[in-house]
């Protein structure tokens, strides 16, 4: 009886063949050359943080934005191909930016804060 | 959660492309907190890990529950994340929809030349969903809920706690039983589903059909619903366990046949069996 907890609690159990969903193509780069895409950080405008995120990204990607996460909407992704949600200090405490269930933007959300973002929309990467 | 991934990376492209993934794998202590969920008493003294970050902290960043994470086909697991407070497995970098989760807190100047290339990757590879947002939302926890609750009855004395879960009558019941409470869930696995609270499913059982969520069932209700004495309980299964209100058993039979290969049933996603749109899987 008790091996099967193992299996139960494993990685999850899906009982209907699911792949994954037909993906868009993606950006890759040739040698030598940036990643083609254009990224927008959302995050703590000013902060050590965000040089450490930017600066990092930038030597790998075409273009880098930055903008204050307070105050995201969703909105400001427009123009860009993927968003990363971002905050310094603690997550408990950092702004939560309030994003609609339409919003589509391929999006990476980075640690407590995201995880708190992805339970406001109810995913399964929210914090439980 | 701590500095690392959990176990192997599996074959998946977030390891290759751009850039290749290559970890250097440790043997951690087996955190205490993985024993006390389901399965953690057969977890080995050791367990294969590698480094992401180096804060040198147990914690700051967060997992995802494991349980139903894969239960829908717009959501995977990319790397469990070894945590000290929830399950083994618990997800440290996951997917849904269009939205990619990084659990681990720290900027890139403290990950790992391993963990950067993870980063990387991960931000490549959720373009790939753009514009394809989550096809269910989570609106229940997963089947294996209960009998981790149950495991809790006798340490957590609030019974408003376990209200949405357990009739009162099962708390008073097994309040020095917990482990014949979870057993009540285990033997019924398949046909748990939450009304409420959770429940075993016995009209389900009463048609001998033996799971709510597979393919093979939700035929036989179709099937049942041409026979006088079984449609009102087809019927009511079929609500039960679907989104859709056909009228006659011919457009039920429709439906299956026109959506067969793109249905699934998500205990998180309500348990529910649900259609994903057509050309959504490779």
């Amino acid at each position: 009886m008790r091996s099967r907890w193992l299996m139960l609690s494993g990685l999850g159990l899906t009982v209907l063949s699911c792949s994954l969903p037909a993906p868009s193509p993606a950006v890759e780069p040739g040698d030598g050359e940036k990643i083609h895409l254009k990224l927008l950080y959302a995050g703590h405008e000013g902060s050590d943080r965000e040089k450490d995120f930017v600066s990092f990204l930038r030597q790998h990607f075409d273009k880098v934005d930055a903008v204050e996460l307070a105050g995201f909407t969703g909105k400001q992704a427009d123009g860009h191909d993927v968003v990363i949600i971002d905050y310094d200090g603690d997550g408990f405490k950092s702004p939560r930016p309030k994003l609609s269930r339409e919003y589509s933007r391929s999006t990476v959300t980075v640690g407590v804060l995201g995880a708190f973002v992805c339970g406001s929309l109810n995913l399964k990467s929210g914090y439980l | 959660m701590s500095d690392a991934a959990q176990g192997e990376p599996p074959k998946h492209v977030v390891f290759e492309k751009p850039f290749k993934v290559e970890p250097d794998f440790e043997n951690w202590k087996t955190p205490g907190n993985y024993r006390r969920f389901p399965g953690g008493d057969e977890l080995p003294a050791k367990l294969k890990v590698w480094r992401i970050q180096g804060t040198g902290k147990s914690y700051g960043g967060v997992v995802s529950r494991s349980w139903g994470f894969s239960d829908s086909p717009d959501a995977e697991v990319l790397t469990p994340g070894f945590n000290s407070g929830k399950e083994s497995g618990a997800v440290g970098v996951g997917r849904h929809g269009n939205f990619l989760q990084w659990g681990f807190s720290a900027p890139p100047s403290k990950m790992t030349e391993a963990g950067q290339r993870f980063f990387l990757n991960c931000v490549c590879y959720i373009h790939r969903y753009d514009g394809q947002p989550p096809l269910v939302r989570r609106l229940k926890s997963d089947r294996i809920n209960p009998i981790r609750l149950a495991l809790l009855l006798r340490k957590i004395k609030k019974k408003s706690f376990f209200e949405s879960a357990f009739t009162s009558e099962q708390i008073e019941e097994y309040a020095r039983n917990p482990k014949g409470l979870a057993t009540y869930y285990e033997d019924s696995y398949e046909l748990i589903y939450w009304d409420k609270v959770y429940r075993i499913d016995a009209e389900l059982r009463s048609l001998s059909i033996e799971s709510n969520r597979t393919l093979r069932s939700l035929e036989q209700l179709i099937t049942m619903l041409n026979e006088e004495e079984t449609a009102p309980k087809a019927r009511l299964l079929l609500e039960r366990y679907t989104v859709e209100t056909f009228e006659s058993p011919e457009q039920w039979q429709e439906w299956l046949s026109a959506c067969r290969e793109r249905i699934y049933f998500s205990d998180v996603g309500g348990y529910k069996f649900r259609v994903m749109p057509e050309g959504y899987l490779r």
